[in-house]
């Protein structure tokens, strides 16, 4: 029986090797085992080489297209850097994304800027909003200059579709890059797009941790470039969020500095009242008051005498506050005149 | 009387700093080591040793590595660096210290007492004696404005002393660059993670979880033993930044052991662009850092000093799949099995997650 066992062991063995032989090159089979070995050792090596190979044409490839952007830059020739930037693109986009990805900072060695908008532009003729997020994404994170490409496309998607910018931002809720949402609520104060773009942001759900910064901001930035704008869209609201008091200043602050000082000051007043905080909106009354008091002292007395106050302590106090910040105004304007100025500056950028 | 006490009050006052006698001010332009100036691409190695701590630098034919114990390829642009300023390096001043007081300059060598001495040993392949020299005090000018807007290091000269020919300089630069903290030298990147897409957190105590996102700035779904839940401003930091500096803070050297070798915390991490990694915590580092004579340097206005470190985590980083940089691939290779140490605000909120999961549980 044993015997038996035996020669059927060694009759599938010798089965088992006919058929593996069938399966191999003769050199190998002659080398038994060890040749086998370093067979795979060669072809791991030839397979290392190869791919260091082609790492290597790869990577002379980056350089090539390195130089020949930064050739621009040093002839600082802002005309041909951009026809090389957009040279790049029109061959290869991938490539060329690549190489823009590896010359952070060059702009301050030459003292010439990246020309981003050409890049965002490019990107913009080729695909869609959400294929162009997802294509920066891969670079946003280390390189500088694709992040302010990300930053320039999404200022210009907000001109081109607001719609479906928005309900991109919407539905990727874990896109918080925090230099690009700060340009974008940016744009969004001088965009002709910009009242959709702030009421869809404070659309987004309680829980999406950007909607109160992004909100607040962008409404911040209308309410100083459009407040008349921005005023529409506070009476659309069922109610202000706690965080757009300083946006409710910036109108109230605003609207004083158009139109009728007095009809102003009492659409000023407006809105502050709206404003739930008690010492909030008395701040804010004092210095709106205290602007008007020192700019139109003549119609303030009168605007002034309209106030209704729930007794005469408190109009005396708000009185001496408003007061107060006059003195404040002289004192900066002695001190400090480029901040007074930057601040007529402004005034009179409104009225224009 | 009184003459008497003064010319006793100035012998003390002048017994209590070393005898030092400055040179002619034409020997300050030379440089203080020209045949490294002459030599540098002759250069073999590099060895940088205080009284605790002691690197390598050396010179294959791959390129710059430093040495055992840490056994990872040099940060080849730091070494460049560092020897094309160390050759450019004025001599300044010759000093003549006595030989008792050069531990009052700190020129003693690493062996004696409570030394804060650098010795610097330089091997070249086509000289027969190596360089040898101690770094010893600084010693501060008096241009205050300078050194409140650049600080110390880059104001302060240092004594110097050559080993073989006991010469003693004054040169105008600090050399702090010459540190035997190894991170300084190491090239300390690994592919970095440009978009995680997955995470799996398997803590040796507690619960289990995973997250995902569908795209690359998609909402983020939390998977735990409750099953699926939404994102959290956590997880969102968590995926905006985990591992995406590429950086890890240096390679812990060859023979430590570990106290455990269960891993704390075992994660596996991919990114949309192809990275996989498996990352094994084990402990936090161990002790601190040694003292270095820089330590001691006031930063200014213009160079603040960063916040001292964290203490680091032990890690074992596996990679096993990368993306295109190969810069950081080639890093990456020669930690590969190794163990490393990385910087635990990588794991704030890994930590966090796992805490509330494990709170709710």
């Amino acid at each position: 029986m044993k015997a038996k066992i035996i020669a059927a062991a060694v009759a599938l063995g010798g089965l088992v090797f006919l058929l593996w032989t069938a399966t191999k090159t003769p050199d190998a089979v002659l080398g038994g085992a060890s040749q086998q070995d370093q067979v795979d050792h060669f072809q791991a090596i030839d397979s290392e080489r190869n791919s260091s190979q082609k790492r290597t044409s790869r990577e002379r490839q980056l350089e090539e297209d390195i130089a020949f952007i930064v050739d621009a830059y040093e002839v600082r020739d802002r005309e041909l850097l951009t026809q090389r930037v957009q040279e790049l693109m029109e061959k290869d986009l991938d490539r060329a994304l690549r190489a823009f990805a590896k010359i952070d900072y060059t702009f301050l060695h030459y003292k010439l800027q990246f020309p981003h908008s050409v890049v965002a532009e490019h990107l913009a003729t080729l695909m869609e909003g959400p294929e162009v997020m997802e294509l920066l994404s891969e670079f946003v994170q280390q390189s500088s200059i694709l992040n302010s490409v990300m930053g320039e496309y999404f200022i210009d998607w907000l001109d081109r579709d607001v719609t479906a910018q928005s309900d991109w931002l919407s539905e990727n809720s874990s896109f918080v890059d925090t230099r690009v949402i700060a340009m974008y609520t940016e744009a969004i104060g001088s965009s002709e797009n910009g009242v959709e773009a702030v009421r869809r942001l404070g659309q987004l759900p309680e829980d999406d941790v950007r909607k109160e910064h992004a909100h607040q901001k962008a409404m911040e930035f209308l309410s100083s470039e459009q407040p008349e704008e921005f005023a529409s869209y506070l009476n659309e609201l069922e109610e202000v969020p706690e965080y757009a008091m300083p946006s409710l200043y910036n109108l109230a602050e605003q609207l004083v500095a158009s139109g009728d000082p007095a009809e102003s000051m009492s659409a000023a007043k407006e809105w502050i009242d709206t404003v739930k905080d008690p010492k909030i909106r008395e701040g804010f009354t004092e210095q709106i008051g205290g602007n008007f008091l020192s700019e139109h002292p003549d119609e303030f007395e009168s605007w002034f005498a309209s106030l209704n106050f729930s007794n005469e302590s408190e109009r005396q106090r708000v009185r001496a506050g408003m007061e107060n910040h006059v003195a404040f105004l002289r004192r900066m304007e002695q001190e400090r005149p480029e901040i007074d100025s930057r601040r007529h500056e402004l005034t009179d950028a409104f009225s224009r | 009387m009184r003459l008497l006490l003064c010319c006793l009050l100035c012998f003390a006052l002048s017994s209590c700093e070393p005898e030092v006698e400055l040179s002619s001010p034409s020997q300050v332009k030379a440089v203080l080591l020209p045949q490294l100036r002459d030599n540098l691409d002759q250069l073999e190695s590099l060895t940088i040793s205080t009284q605790n701590a002691s690197i390598s630098i050396e010179n294959k034919e791959s390129g710059w590595k430093v040495a055992h114990p840490y056994d990872v390829p040099a940060y080849e642009d730091f070494v460049a660096e560092a020897l094309v300023a160390l050759s450019r390096a004025g001599r300044g001043q010759r000093v003549t210290v006595e030989a008792a007081d050069y531990s009052e300059l700190s020129l003693s060598g690493v062996d004696e007492g409570e030394s804060e001495s650098v010795r610097i040993d330089l091997k070249f392949s086509n000289l027969v004696e190596p360089i040898s020299l101690i770094l010893g005090a600084f010693s501060f000018p008096r241009d205050q404005e300078a050194t409140a807007a650049y600080g110390e290091s880059a104001t302060a000269r240092r004594y110097v002393r050559f080993l073989k020919t006991g010469e003693v300089y004054l040169t105008p630069a600090s050399l702090t660059f010459l540190s035997p903290d190894s991170r300084h030298w190491e090239e300390r990147a690994l592919p970095p993670i440009k978009r995680l897409q997955r995470i799996k957190v398997e803590p040796r105590a507690g619960a289990a979880w995973s997250a995902y996102r569908g795209s690359s700035y998609g909402p983020i779904e939390l998977i735990t033993s409750k099953g699926a839940q939404n994102q959290t401003p956590d997880l969102i930091k968590l995926f905006s930044k985990f591992l995406s500096s590429g950086h890890y803070e240096g390679v812990v050297p060859q023979g430590m052991e570990l106290s455990d070798q269960t891993p704390a915390l075992k994660i596996t991490a991919d990114d949309r662009f192809g990275a996989k990694y498996r990352i094994d915590i084990y402990e936090e580092e161990a002790g601190v850092r040694a003292h270095l004579p820089e330590d001691q340097l006031r930063e200014g206005f213009l160079t603040m000093k960063t916040e001292e470190r964290l203490p680091s985590v032990v890690a074992r980083v596996t990679l096993s799949r990368s993306g295109e940089d190969q810069g950081a691939l080639k890093s990456a290779q020669a930690v590969k099995g190794r163990l490393i140490y990385l910087s635990r605000s990588e794991l704030l909120e890994i930590e966090e997650i796992t805490k509330s999961i494990g709170d709710e549980s």
